[in-house]
């Protein structure tokens, strides 16, 4: 039962045909005993008449009905049997009716005739009272001698009523109740029917709403004001995941834009080469110069691309840390070293200050771009003949490593930005070089995936890049990372 | 022609200099925004090569403050930002051509071409002058169909005399827009050209296309005299 209208309605008419199952069960219990009870009760009275009415002379016994009580006899439907036994069980009187048969001998006292049902000698149902009573003797005929009442003879009467009548009114009054019983049932499931129908519109609504949402326009939400309160946190919910969704999207979107961007410049500048040295005839030197400049820049969108790819890995969780024991001194100098001709160009000194004992067990490959991404950012932003240092320290199984660089020119609230991606110093500066603006963000991406952080800070001219991580692989912060937040500098 | 390319890509810097100065053009270089607002105030260049995202000054900025103070120079804008909003701002903001990154080099030149003609409001590439056709684009010069070869240097100066045809055109002019004359420290070296431009456009026994004006200068006659 999927569906919350079937679920409601076989929920709303089950309990309703039930709760009328059992309130026809009890009236109609109600209605039989009480016209049982009725039937009962004539029985008894004319018995109580019949009793009264007997008067008993030898074997012979007389019935004088009062004119008075007849019409309470004759207003009892059905036919009316009656016997009378003498104590030592022989039937002093029977009605005609009764031809050769006999009713069963029962009896009650006077005051609680005993009841109970029997079959008639012809098939029908009935129902007999039986009771012993004291007879008065039939005086002789004479007026004056008082008969002796109150004497010790008694009599048994059984007066029985067949119950046709009383089976048919019953069956009557029973084909009613289930005649009103499904008539109330039908009304009730078609009301039952149309209002959840009503209630569950609201739902329809907002599924219709949805529908009109389109993946490449999330800027829509659903109208939650005029909704049934059950359905609006449904509904806030639902705004809510729209919201965050659109807000991712529109992160994409700029980011596909950036990358857009970033590409067009290199490629302009591989379209331009090319297309100088081919206008016209050149020596085998300039061609070669050409093919040089483009694989300089082919080289350096290939970085771009790595970037690129390793950040979207890093994303989707993709990524795998291979982890082996590594010389932290070491993999600077390795970094280092596609840096060294550019700072040496810029007349840029460089001092890797990382103790030789110094190591971890991390991912090579991911510290290395870590590393040169750092560099790489630091001789392109320190001033001419500027200074690059490292240092490092193990404290408490936490790595710290600063890559520092002098000339720089950040304010304190540009900082916070440089690991945005395609974030540049200079907002104009976006066509300008490769490296920047994927790299640090590339940075702090694999110190988080690292179970690290990456911060920045710019003081007195000096663009200072800090890295924490564990000294040992582990898959979540360990507890010493949030205290340690506050970068206690490498002594 | 005197032109100013404004672009801070290194690699594209050097392709497009060279490219445009093979193709006779004297081109200044600028990769940072304040330096070039300032190259293109203090001279005056024919067409200016502008990027947009510059370091220093955006190339916008600059735009707006060289048509604030009245340059007239013709602006091709060359940048990655393609949308059409971004394009109507740049001209809007008083670009001549706005030419959208990745580009070929030859359709750069052809537009920079284009501009040059504009400033001197014509639309023919062909110059025709008495004898001489200059075909501008393919930077070909024939006198009565024979093909006159002509060096980088002397196709600058003809084109620049030739543009300016009718009208006498000073030494600084000359020095000022032909072909990086300015980086050639001799003091006579627009007469030195003159001579050798002298000697291959014109025939014996005529009299000379270029006529010196005594203290003011040079002067290619529309029709011979």
């Amino acid at each position: 039962m999927r569906s919350l209208r079937t679920r409601l309605l076989v929920g709303m008419i089950g309990s309703f045909a039930l709760l009328l199952v059992a309130f026809g069960l009890v009236i109609d219990a109600l209605i039989e005993y009480t016209l049982v009870r009725e039937f009962d009760f004539y029985l008894e009275t004319v018995a109580r008449t019949l009793a009264a009415a007997a008067e008993a002379g030898g074997d012979q016994m007389e019935v004088r009905l009062v004119p008075e009580v007849l019409p309470d006899i004759q207003q009892v439907e059905g036919e009316l049997f009656s016997q009378y036994w003498n104590d030592d069980g022989t039937t002093l009187a029977k009605s005609r009716n009764l031809a050769d048969h006999s009713l069963p001998r029962f009896s009650g006292e006077v005051r609680h005739p005993q009841v109970q049902p029997l079959v008639l000698p012809d098939g029908r149902g009935a129902r007999a009272a039986g009771m012993r009573f004291p007879v008065r003797h039939s005086a002789p005929s004479s007026e004056g001698s008082r008969p002796s009442s109150g004497g010790d003879e008694y009599l048994t009467l059984v007066v029985a009523r067949d119950t046709t009548d009383l089976e048919s009114h019953v069956r009557q009054l029973r084909w009613l109740l289930l005649a009103a019983g499904a008539a109330t049932m039908t009304v009730g499931a078609v009301v039952s029917v149309v209002v959840i129908r009503r209630s569950l519109r609201p739902l329809h609504d907002v599924a219709a709403d949805i529908a009109t949402i389109k993946e490449d326009d999330l800027s829509m939400r659903i109208p939650s004001a005029t909704l049934p309160e059950e359905i609006v946190p449904l509904v806030q919910r639902l705004n809510e995941l729209l919201h965050r969704l659109d807000e991712a999207f529109a992160r994409e979107r700029s980011l596909t834009a950036d990358i857009a961007h970033e590409l067009r410049t290199p490629v302009a500048g591989i379209l331009s080469a090319a297309g100088v040295t081919l206008s016209a005839d050149r020596t085998p030197g300039d061609y070669r110069e050409a093919l040089e400049d483009v694989r300089k820049i082919a080289r350096q969108m290939r970085s771009m691309i790595d970037n690129l790819l390793t950040l979207a890995r890093l994303d989707s969780q993709e990524g795998q840390f291979q982890f082996e024991p590594i010389v932290l001194r070491d993999i600077v100098d390795a970094c280092w070293r596609g840096s060294r001709e550019e700072a040496i160009a810029r007349g840029l000194t460089f001092e890797n200050e990382v103790p030789d004992d110094l190591s971890c067990t991390s991912d090579r490959h991911a510290l290395s771009i870590v590393f040169v991404n750092l560099l790489e950012n630091a001789v392109q932003y320190t001033n001419e003949g500027g200074r690059i240092w490292v240092t490092a320290c193990k404290t408490d199984g936490v790595i710290q490593v600063e890559v520092a660089n002098t000339g720089c020119q950040l304010a304190a609230q540009e900082v916070a930005r440089v690991f945005d991606r395609f974030w540049r110093a200079d907002p104009s500066r976006k066509d300008a070089s490769l490296h920047v603006g994927l790299g640090l963000a590339l940075v702090r991406r694999i110190m988080t995936a690292l179970g690290g952080q990456a911060t920045a800070t710019s003081e007195d001219g000096v663009f200072r890049v800090s890295l924490r991580y564990p000294s040992e692989p582990v898959f979540s912060p360990p507890d010493g990372m949030a205290d340690a937040r506050n970068d206690a500098s490498c002594g | 022609m005197r032109l100013l390319l404004v672009e801070d890509y290194p690699p594209l810097q050097k392709s497009v200099v060279k490219g445009l100065r093979e193709a006779g053009f004297a081109v200044d270089v600028m990769g940072d925004g304040k330096e070039a607002l300032w190259y293109a105030e203090s001279n005056q260049y024919d067409v200016i090569v502008l990027d947009l995202m510059l370091p220093g000054l955006d190339g916008l900025s600059i735009l707006r403050r060289l048509r604030a103070g009245g340059r007239e120079s013709h602006v091709l804008i060359i940048t990655a930002k393609d949308a059409v909003a971004d394009r109507v701002a740049g001209l809007n903001a008083g670009a001549d051509d706005y030419l959208v990154k990745p580009f070929e080099f030859e359709e750069l030149l052809a537009r920079v071409q284009a501009l040059v003609r504009r400033s001197y409001h014509r639309k023919n590439p062909i110059i025709e002058i008495g004898p001489l056709s200059i075909d501008t684009a393919a930077q070909r010069v024939v006198r009565a169909d024979d093909e006159i070869r002509l060096t980088a240097r002397e196709y600058a100066l003809l084109e620049y005399l030739a543009v300016r045809a009718g009208e006498v055109v000073s030494r600084t002019d000359i020095w000022e827009h032909v072909y990086d004359f300015r980086s050639d420290a001799t003091s006579n070296v627009v007469d030195v050209y003159i001579g050798h431009l002298r000697r291959k456009i014109d025939r014996e026994g005529e009299p000379s296309l270029i006529e010196a004006v005594r203290g003011r200068g040079y002067i290619l006659r529309k029709e011979p005299a």
